[in-house]
């Protein structure tokens, strides 16, 4: 285990590692590598392979690979043949990310997985579409009848709290995605809302049966013996009134908040019989009766009021599970999963016998136990887990199996690895469970000693001194530490910490903390520092780091537009939605789908394109709707948008960024038309919900949020955003209680403040809850803290001495600002310089970036001789080129084709005509009766030889004749490829052999309308009878006017003539 | 007969020498190879052999009697007697049967956990994976059954074999009591005992790296009564690099170096787009690619982005001669609404088929219905009205409303019609009947690319439908939603061929490449796992087992690749290039390495190498500042001469907002909608409360439970009478809300009763007969209520309220200024100081009222609302007690001004800050740079399109 802290190397030290396995033998394709992001994987296997490259080029290189993999003594030679090796098993290798894991394991066991086949994984518009499918089934509950219905209904009534709702589609949607996790996590309904597993031994507010009445009336007699101001005493009327008026379940009317906040604080004195009660801000000594009275009348509020969350929560559950059963039924036991899926199957979560067991058994598995190695083709000896401080409590388990076999190989060759940074957990919210870090230490320690090794690493490869500095300073002092934030938090965070060094002491660098009062100044500070240290063009790379997506896009717009600095956003941009052109695409979908959407409308009317359609195509934007909904159809919105971008285009109504969300939306219109669906309103939905990542690029300022920036290392930062809300606060939403062993114990919609505090359960759950969010906080500033290699630039609000604030500013504040803040100019702006460390003008020591060379410019192309690739021509293409429905959708016509394939191999037979022929195609009859339509052919053949003519034209015309019976040709003519089959062909030649003459015959057994002419109905084979004609000239050396044509229309049993 | 192994340079193109090697010993007349049967790789390889031999005989003026060209697939059918084995679709039948007869239960070992439900969807995906399994097994001469008896004892997973023996043979009983054989135990039979037509005298196998093994069997046996020649395209020395049928030794290829000298071929894109842009870019350079060039695509998924860039980047059209996928054509796509609409025959779906050209132009050739864009409107119009979950729903709905969704009900029936008879008979016996319904009189034309496509889906689709028809198992053929599901299942996979346009580039498959003779190759996709291509894990047949079973394994492809890839480049040596494009990830961001055979080069080079090829993707490119390309212009529209009263507010809010949604009417469609919106929430419990004012005994009433029994009935009827009997669960918490507020409403109706108060009008409209002028225009409005007190003979007027928030009456006419707001911006006729506090106007609607019923009720009559807010407890009537003579006065000045200001058609400049803004979509919140306010002033726009 490794214990690494921001910019130590984790996956230095995990390629060393793997490095090291293979150096002592084990083969690549034995050691698995598993981390969160796909970017992560990739650069593993990029940075093993660099790494041994850079061994094998040189000795020094060998060296010092050798050395960092602890394998003293390996040289070039042997680092070549590991380089080879690594590179000949490329393709076995498992360098990827647990999910990409978790998928390739359920992909191989889909039916011990209860799915019907390959399942597939769900995109996020695919996921989309799924949800709204659902949801019409949950609202609609089409075949289950009125019940059902009622039943969601009254579900969906208790979790709303009787709280009318009219979008109710929204809300579903909020509740599916807040709470999903945590009824996965409790599917069973006995954990959610159910006091007995809340409060075992009871809860003194649900136990108490109290009628209001008879309390308020037991105070105002009370009162009436006591002289009350008159403001305590319109306190108290408007208290009992709103008391008297008030509801359990209703929320509670203003004047009684205070009057209960005040019972609460005189609550222990209460208790004694004797206390003193503020009332209308003056105390009030009350004792006895009065004392038990207010009491009761608290219990009698917070009882209602914890019976209301209850309910919520029970009711919460019930429309959970009604849209997870239909989710389940419609979606997820289709095979259709997301990655969310695949960790249900394999966590059993979905399934009523528990989770299965992975292991390696050479694929005989039994009972729940899945043997991978054996279906994935792959046997794991050592594992390699990185970023393990976000691993999941349920991905762990699905892990654990194979991890428990490594663990306990009786020969001890296998092994298990882990780095993380305990630090850097901030995907608690994404199920990221830190404290796994340590339990697995100490469950495989227990007892028989040091199976896993710990290691601490805090040196830094990546900051510099001035940085280093600073963030000691801040996660260093533990004083300030105890004395703002929640104890468990701190004791947590003492124990992952350790002092960091910087390796590179030299790195020139600095840090430095300004404040201003007003957000414009602040905005102006940002601008101010990246043109004093003008990062890009000193070749620096360059972030500003905010908390929020949505402040991205402000500091987006603001570098843009007031700085104009070239920047990108490490965030989402959405470009079917941010732009005019995906605007104005939207609006042409949405019309052509609904053209009496006027909104639509009137927007593509403002636009070039809706006045151009109007202007310039017959019926306006009807019927350009109308073409765009043909198109669509046809060719897909791809096409579609194509299309019109184009029309855009060479009108010249495009600029060079409109130019780029073009090619953009283009992109996002194809990988929606991968999934065959054609509605366009799932289609204009998926456009505006479409997002894409600006990548990077050293050339531009990178705007992103912290949890972006996780991974990644800056030479300049820059924090602009550093208030918000205080750190030990519990996460919004349901209360998820869990014991250590990660089951949920109950699930509550939490009651409000005033209660929980109270209350000792809840008080201790969102403690417990609070300093986990503490925690995940501290993780967060230090992530942000330790992107930057040499400067960071802090800019915030100043923190009033009196504020009782216990957030970043804080923070930052108690362990940075020495408490004499030094007025100063940066460019435009003044502002107080709380804190500075490293050198204030380090950049002047950065050499202006480095041209980048040129780029090799493409060799010159040599003129190769071309080819010339010819279209293929078949005579049947010059036939009649309009097909009739009827006649596709026909089966008759089908029919007919097979029929006349069978009379063409009938007449194939005839090599001439004699008159054992009739006798022979009887004989057919017989021998091949199981072919279909044999006899119908046989007879239609015999028809056809009753007639002299047709007899003439299958009889030989000369001594020397043959025949060509079904014989395909392929000619290059006038440089055109023509390929075919002649049905028959007849050739004269002369007693030397040479051709004379020749005659093609052409069967037509389709029906021609016995009152059609035939020369009408010849005329359609004209095109394609001229074809063969050229091409038998071309083969016999005769000239055209020397072969003859003619058709044979078999049911009609005449041959006619075709004239060239 | 001995088997004849010949050698062709593996320094030339394929095609001429493969024509050259068959014409060798043709001397004159033409070129007579009837027969010769020779085994290509692929239909496309065949393509390229026969052009070649009609090019390599032009070169004599000659033509060509061809060969019979084969791939191996079709060689072990080829022989197949006629109508005695099982087509596709009866195989995947059978083992659907097969599989919904058993007892999952009694095969454990192969489903260890039962599924969910065995509908027909279920056994429909697990026949595909048991048939996938099969033919897999198959190409090897295996059956499952011989898995666990032949390999028993230690054979992985030897339960589960046997169990899907046991199946197999359930499977095949059932085909055999149709009369007809398994397909692949058919190719196993064929390949044992191969059946050619008489008069093939030779067989060749030209150049085919990776035969189907059954193939070669089929190939053996015939050499035992025929010729048979082997053609290898590559190197005759060292012996061993390939086997007697031409396939490339692993062994002896493991070690060979790939002769890729030039490290400036190798071209890294970040993601498939930018492989295809590279690409782009290298045809561009090449100065004619049509003549010179082809474009590999080692890696599918890079072909669509190669589609798009090469027309864009070097102006060339790419050409796929796989085709495009049947799944995505139109008549896949309608079909598929077809059996979703069987599955359940929702409305919003039956919008979809609607919407699709073959059902509309259907429609529209029956004459009887109006043009699609009205067609639609009315559609949306009266869903969005009526919100009908089903078609069934719909009907009754579109009958209730009569005239008004005359069209709707007209579709629906058609609808219900179509889906009436596709689930009326057997899928192969309706569908074509549909089809020819569907299509009418309509004609295809061979000649345009389109129709083309369209008509060679339809020939898909006929020949399965055909075949289904004719088997003999027709009669278990699905109905319904299950008959399309089996009909798209075995559609999906297929693909249409496009006519090659004259100018483009060729995009080839790996496999397809040998066969290709352009000069001047790119090569894209040449990651890992594309190529050599790779294949671990498998549910069924890991690599082990393939290995086991004689099947093709990893090691068989990477040396057929190893091979192609050599082959590639040095026939391009002497007179050609190569280039090769690999990208960092894939299209779905997963990160792909480039191939290992790039890295299969000399030792000392193998450093320099890794550097090249895993180096940093190229930076992307420098984004554009955002920019507009246009400004917006607002169509210009006439101000009517008569003005609603609450369209002042909305004037005074935004006058530049007001002309688009008043003037402009730009009003969007919920696409989603699934319930009530505010307005027609409102418009409910109106009509329950107007209703209530209608009834003159009930009016009288101070009886709150007789009026709101009364309320709750009329709410019944009014919601049972708009959106039917079955609510969706939306609807019925709307309902039950209104139904809450209406009884809060009882209440307050009975004690405002019981003050004396006593409806004497409700719904009383004004300003038709211009009883109301501003400014010269004629205001109109309707009164929700008009009333009297008994007592006091006073009039009071109130506005019933329905939205969430239970809002004073001057909250909506009159706002203090806000920090931001700069007063000089604001006309004069909008300000108002109330109770010392500088403000302004926001809304109309009261005084407006009061001025209008002055004639009526006098002045000075009380105004106020009659609110119904969520929370019911605060139901009650709000009057707006500071109303004044004095503030009357202001607000008609004020309407006044408004009504200047409409006529001198003053829309501009926009109010910086509203509320919620429907139209911060299109103006991302620079309404001011982006709209061109000269064009409100602009000539007068077009209507409504006309039908």
């Amino acid at each position: 285990m490794i214990l690494a802290s921001a910019g130590s190397g984790k996956t230095y030290q995990l390629t060393n590692r793997y490095i090291r396995l293979m150096a002592l033998g084990a083969a690549p394709e034995r050691i698995i590598a598993l981390t969160f992001t796909r970017k992560a994987a990739g650069e593993f296997f990029d940075e093993i392979l660099r790494k041994l490259a850079g061994a094998v080029r040189d000795e020094a290189g060998a060296a010092a690979l050798a050395e960092a993999i602890e394998c003293p003594g390996i040289e070039r030679e042997r680092f070549l043949e590991m380089l080879s090796l690594l590179i000949s098993r490329m393709h076995l290798l498992e360098l990827g990310t647990l999910d990409g894991f978790f998928y390739r394991v359920v992909r191989n066991f889909p039916f011990e997985l209860g799915l019907a086949g390959a399942p597939e994984i769900l995109d996020e518009n695919a996921v989309r579409i799924e949800k709204l499918r659902v949801y019409d089934q949950v609202f609609r509950r089409p075949g289950a009848g009125e019940e059902a219905r009622r039943d969601f209904l009254e579900a969906f009534k208790q979790a709303t709290w009787g709280t009318e709702e009219k979008r109710l589609l929204t809300l579903l949607d909020r509740f599916v995605d807040e709470h999903h996790r945590a009824y996965l996590a409790a599917p069973e309904g006995n954990l959610w809302g159910r006091a007995a597993r809340i409060w075992p031994r009871g809860n003194p507010w649900l136990a108490a049966k109290v009628d209001p009445e008879k309390e308020l009336a037991v105070l105002e007699a009370c009162f009436g013996g006591l002289t009350l101001t008159s403001r305590q005493r319109e306190t108290w009327e408007k208290f009992r009134d709103a008391l008297g008026e008030w509801k359990p379940g209703a929320p509670w009317a203003r004047e009684m908040n205070t009057p209960v906040g005040n019972i609460l604080k005189a609550w222990d004195q209460l208790q004694t019989g004797e206390a003193d009660f503020t009332l209308g801000g003056k105390k009030l000594r009350v004792s006895g009766e009065g004392c038990r009275a207010l009491v009761n009348l608290v219990c009698y509020l917070f009882g209602a009021e914890l019976e209301k969350k209850l309910q919520v929560t029970r009711g919460l559950y019930d429309v959970l599970r009604a849209y997870e059963t239909v989710y389940g039924a419609l979606v997820r036991s289709s095979g259709r999963l997301t990655f969310a899926d695949i960790l249900i199957l394999l966590s059993g979560a979905a399934a009523d016998g528990g989770a299965p067991t992975l292991g390696q058994g050479g694929g005989e598995g039994g009972g729940d136990r899945l043997e991978i190695d054996y279906r994935l083709d792959a046997r794991y000896d050592h594992w390699l887990l990185d970023e393990f401080q976000d691993t999941g409590y349920a991905q762990w388990r699905v892990l654990s199996g194979l991890i428990d076999e490594v663990l306990q190989d009786p020969e001890g060759r296998r092994s298990f690895f882990y780095v993380g940074d305990v630090k850097q957990a901030i995907y608690a919210w994404r199920d990221g469970d830190v404290r796994l870090f340590r339990e697995i230490f100490d469950h495989y320690n227990g007892g028989a000693g040091d199976r896993i090794v710990e290691r601490r690493m805090s040196e830094s490869r990546r900051s510099g001194p001035a940085v280093i500095e600073t963030v000691n300073r801040v996660f260093g002092d533990h004083a300030v530490l105890d004395a703002l934030f929640p104890e468990s938090s701190v004791k947590r965070w003492r124990e992952g910490w350790d002092t960091h060094r910087a390796h590179y002491r030299d790195m020139a660098g600095c840090v430095r903390f300004v404040q201003a009062s007003e957000k414009e100044a602040r905005d102006a500070l940002l601008l101010e520092t990246l043109r004093e240290v003008d990062p890009l063009n000193r070749g620096l790379s360059c972030a500003v780091l905010v908390q929020r997506n949505d402040t991205v896009q402000e500091i987006l717009h603001c570098l843009r537009e007031e700085g104009g600095f070239p920047v990108v956003a490490e965030s989402d941009i959405r470009p079917g939605v941010d732009n005019p052109l995906g605007a104005v695409l939207s609006s042409l979908f949405q019309y052509a789908a609904h053209p009496g959407d006027r909104f639509a409308r009137e927007h593509l009317l403002m636009t070039p394109l809706g006045r151009r359609a109007e202007e310039e195509v017959s019926g306006g934007l009807a019927v350009a709707g109308r073409k765009v909904l043909e198109t669509v159809h046809r060719d897909g919105f791809a096409a579609a948008a194509a299309d019109e971008i184009a029309r855009l285009e060479s009108l010249g109504d495009l600029d060079v960024f409109s130019r780029q969300r073009a090619e953009e939306i283009l992109a996002a219109a194809r990988e929606f038309d991968r999934s065959g669906e054609r509605a366009i309103t799932d289609f204009v939905d998926f456009l505006a919900a479409y997002s894409i990542r600006e990548t990077g690029t050293p050339e531009a300022v990178q705007v992103m949020t912290i949890h972006k920036a996780k991974g990644l290392g800056f030479d300049v930062v820059i924090l602009p955003e550093l208030g918000g809300r205080k750190l030990a606060q519990r996460r919004k939403g349901l209360g998820v209680c869990r014991n250590k062993d990660r089951e949920v114990e109950w699930v509550l919609d939490m009651p409000a403040k005033d209660i929980v505090e109270n209350d000792e359960v809840l008080a201790r759950y969102d403690a417990e809850a609070a300093a986990d969010a503490c925690y995940e906080k501290f993780c967060q500033l230090y992530v942000a803290m330790t992107r930057a290699k040499r400067a960071m630039y802090l800019i915030g609000e100043p923190v009033k001495p009196t504020s009782t604030s216990r957030n970043f500013m804080k923070l930052l504040d108690e362990t940075l600002n020495a408490g004499e803040p030094e007025s100063r100019r940066i460019g435009e702006v003044e502002a107080d310089v709380v804190y500075e460390e490293g050198n204030p003008q380090w950049y002047l020591q950065i050499e202006g970036a480095e041209e980048s060379p040129e780029p090799a410019a493409e060799l010159p192309v040599r003129a190769f001789p071309g080819r010339p690739r010819r279209r293929r021509q078949t005579p049947s293409r010059a036939k009649a080129r309009k097909v009739p429905a009827a006649s596709l959708f026909s089966l008759e016509s089908r029919e007919s084709l097979d029929y006349g394939t069978r009379v063409h191999e009938i007449f194939s037979r005839i090599e001439w005509f004699d008159t054992d022929t009739p006798e022979r195609i009887e004989a057919i009859k017989n021998e091949e009766a199981e072919v279909p339509m044999t006899a119908e052919a046989c007879d239609e053949v015999l028809a056809c030889l009753r007639e002299k003519a047709i007899r003439e034209a299958l009889a030989p015309p000369g001594p020397q004749a043959e025949t060509w019976r079904e014989r395909s040709f392929e000619v290059i003519l006038e440089d055109e490829w023509l390929t075919g089959t002649f049905d028959r062909v007849t050739v004269e030649k002369d007693e030397s052999g040479r051709i004379q003459r020749a005659s093609i015959l052409d069967f037509k057994t389709d029906k021609a309308d016995p009152a059609t002419p035939l020369d009408v109905a010849e005329s359609g084979y004209a095109g394609q009878l001229h074809v063969y004609r050229r091409v038998l000239a071309f083969m016999t050396g005769l000239e055209e006017t020397e072969i003859s044509c003619r058709l044979l229309f078999t049911q009609r049993r005449e041959l006619v003539e075709v004239v060239n | 007969m001995p088997i004849a192994r010949h050698f062709l340079t593996p320094e030339r193109d394929l095609p001429s020498q493969a024509a050259g090697y068959l014409a060798r010993d043709w001397e004159e007349g033409n070129l007579d190879l009837g027969a010769v049967l020779v085994v290509v790789s692929s239909r496309q390889a065949g393509r390229r052999l026969r052009e070649a031999l009609a090019v390599r005989a032009a070169a004599s003026r000659a033509a060509v009697f061809p060969p019979v060209v084969v791939t191996p697939e079709f060689l072990v059918t080829y022989g197949f007697p006629r109508g005695g084995v099982a087509s596709g679709a009866e195989s995947l039948l059978a083992w659907a049967a097969t599989l919904q007869e058993i007892d999952p239960g009694m095969f454990r070992a192969v489903f260890p956990t039962l599924p969910d439900r065995r509908d027909f969807p279920w056994a429909l995906g697990t026949a595909r994976e048991l048939m996938r399994v099969k033919r897999l097994l198959a190409e090897g001469g295996w059956r499952m059954a011989d898995i666990a008896s032949r390999e028993a004892g230690d054979l992985p997973e030897g339960d589960r074999w046997r169990d899907l023996g046991a199946l197999e043979e359930r499977y095949c009983r059932k085909l055999s009591e149709a009369k007809v054989r398994d397909p692949d135990e058919a190719r196993i039979a064929c390949a044992e005992n191969p059946v050619l037509r008489e008069q093939v005298e030779k067989v060749v196998l030209m150049a085919v790296p990776d035969p189907l093994p059954l193939a070669l069997r089929a190939v053996e046996r015939l050499s035992e009564s025929l010729p048979v020649e082997v053609v290898i395209a590559g190197d005759s020395e060292p012996a061993d690099l390939f086997d007697e049928w031409g396939r490339p030794r692993p062994d002896a290829w493991e070690s060979r170096e790939v002769p890729v000298e030039d490290e400036d071929r190798f071209h890294l894109g970040a993601g498939p787009g930018d492989q295809a842009k590279r690409a782009g870019a290298l045809l561009a350079a090449c100065g004619q690619p049509v003549k010179m060039a082809a474009v590999g695509a080692a890696d599918a998924e890079v072909i669509p982005f190669l589609e798009h860039a090469l027309p864009r980047d070097c102006g060339i059209d790419g050409y796929n001669p796989e085709g495009r996928p049947l799944r995505s054509q139109e008549l896949y796509v309608v079909l598929g609404t077809l059996r979703d609409l069987l599955r359940s025959p929702s409305f919003a779906i039956a919008g979809e088929l609607l919407r699709s050209p073959l059902f509309f132009r259907s429609l529209q050739a029956d004459g009887s219905y109006p043009p699609l864009a009205q067609l639609l409107r009315a559609w949306d119009a009266f869903y969005q009205r009526c919100l009908p979950g089903d078609l069934d729903e719909g009907l009754r709905l579109a009958r209730k409303a009569g005239k008004d969704a005359a069209v709707v009900r007209k579709v629906i029936e058609r609808i219900r019609e179509l889906l009436g008879e596709l689930a009326r008979g057997p899928v192969w016996k309706v569908l074509p009947e549909m089809m020819r319904a569907l299509h009418g009189r309509r004609g295809f034309d061979e000649s345009d690319d389109s129709d083309r496509r369209y008509t060679a889906a339809a020939g898909e689709l006929m020949t399965l439908v055909d075949g289904l028809r004719r088997s003999p198992v027709a009669a278990t053929i699905p109905r319904g939603a299950d008959g399309l599901d089996l009909i798209l299942a075995l559609l999906g996979d297929q693909r249409v061929e496009e006519e090659r346009p004259d100018a483009a580039v060729d995009l080839l498959g790996w496999l397809e490449l040998a066969w290709e003779d352009a000069p001047y190759l790119v090569l894209t996709g040449m990651n890992e796992r594309s190529v050599p291509e790779t294949l671990t894990g498998d549910p069924f047949l890991p690599e082990s087992l393939r290995r086991r079973l004689g099947l093709r394994d990893n090691r068989d492809r990477t040396a057929r690749d190893q091979y192609l890839l050599e082959y590639l480049v040095r026939s391009r040596r002497e007179s050609g290039r190569v280039e090769i494009v690999f990208g960092k990830t894939s299209e779905a961001g997963d990160p792909l390495r480039p191939s290992s055979l790039l890295l299969r080069c000399a030792r000392e080079k193998l450093p320099e190498r890794v550097d090249r090829l895993f180096a940093a993707p190229p930076a992307s490119r420098a984004r554009a500042p955002w920019t507009s390309p246009w400004k917006l212009a607002p169509r210009r529209v006439e101000v009517p001469e008569t003005i609603g009263v609450t369209r002042f507010g909305r004037y005074l809010q935004c006058p530049f907002r007001f002309y688009l949604s008043d003037l402009l009417r730009m009003e969007p469609i919920d696409t989603r909608k699934t319930e009530m919106d505010g307005g027609e929430f409102g418009e409910l419990c109106h009509a329950v409360l107007e209703a209530f004012g209608r009834d003159e005994r009930l009016k009288r009433s101070a009886d709150a439970g007789e009026i709101g029994a009364f309320f709750e009935e009329r709410l019944d009827e009014l919601v049972a009478d708009r959106y039917g009997k079955t609510l969706s669960v939306p609807l019925m918490i709307q309902k039950e809300s209104a139904a809450q507020r209406l009884a809060y409403a009882a209440r307050v109706q009975a004690e405002e009763r019981a003050k004396g108060w006593l409806i004497e009008d409700v719904e009383w409209t004004f300003g038709e007969g211009g009883e109301l002028e501003i400014g010269g225009f004629s205001v109109r409005g309707k009164i929700d209520r008009i009333e009297r007190n008994e007592d006091t003979g006073a009039y009071r007027i109130l506005d019933y309220k329905t939205s969430d928030k239970n809002r004073h009456p001057r909250e909506d006419h009159w706002t203090g200024l806000k920090k931001n707001d700069d007063p000089d911006e604001l006309p004069g006729y909008a300000r108002l100081s109330l109770d010392g506090k500088d403000g302004r106007w926001t809304g109309l609607q009261l005084p407006l009222y009061r001025r209008a019923v002055r004639d009526r009720c006098g002045d000075g009559v009380e105004c106020g609302y009659f609110t119904l807010p969520k929370a019911v407890s605060e139901t009650g009537v709000r009057v707006w007690e500071g109303m004044s003579p004095d503030l009357d006065g202001a607000a008609l000045q004020c309407a006044e001004g408004v009504a200047a200001d409409l006529r001198r058609g003053r829309f501009w400049p926009p109010a910086r800050a509203v509320g919620y803004d429907p139209f911060e979509g299109l103006f991302f919140g620079i309404v001011e740079d982006l709209v061109d306010p000269a064009a409100l002033a602009g000539g007068a726009g077009k209507e409504e399109e006309a039908p």
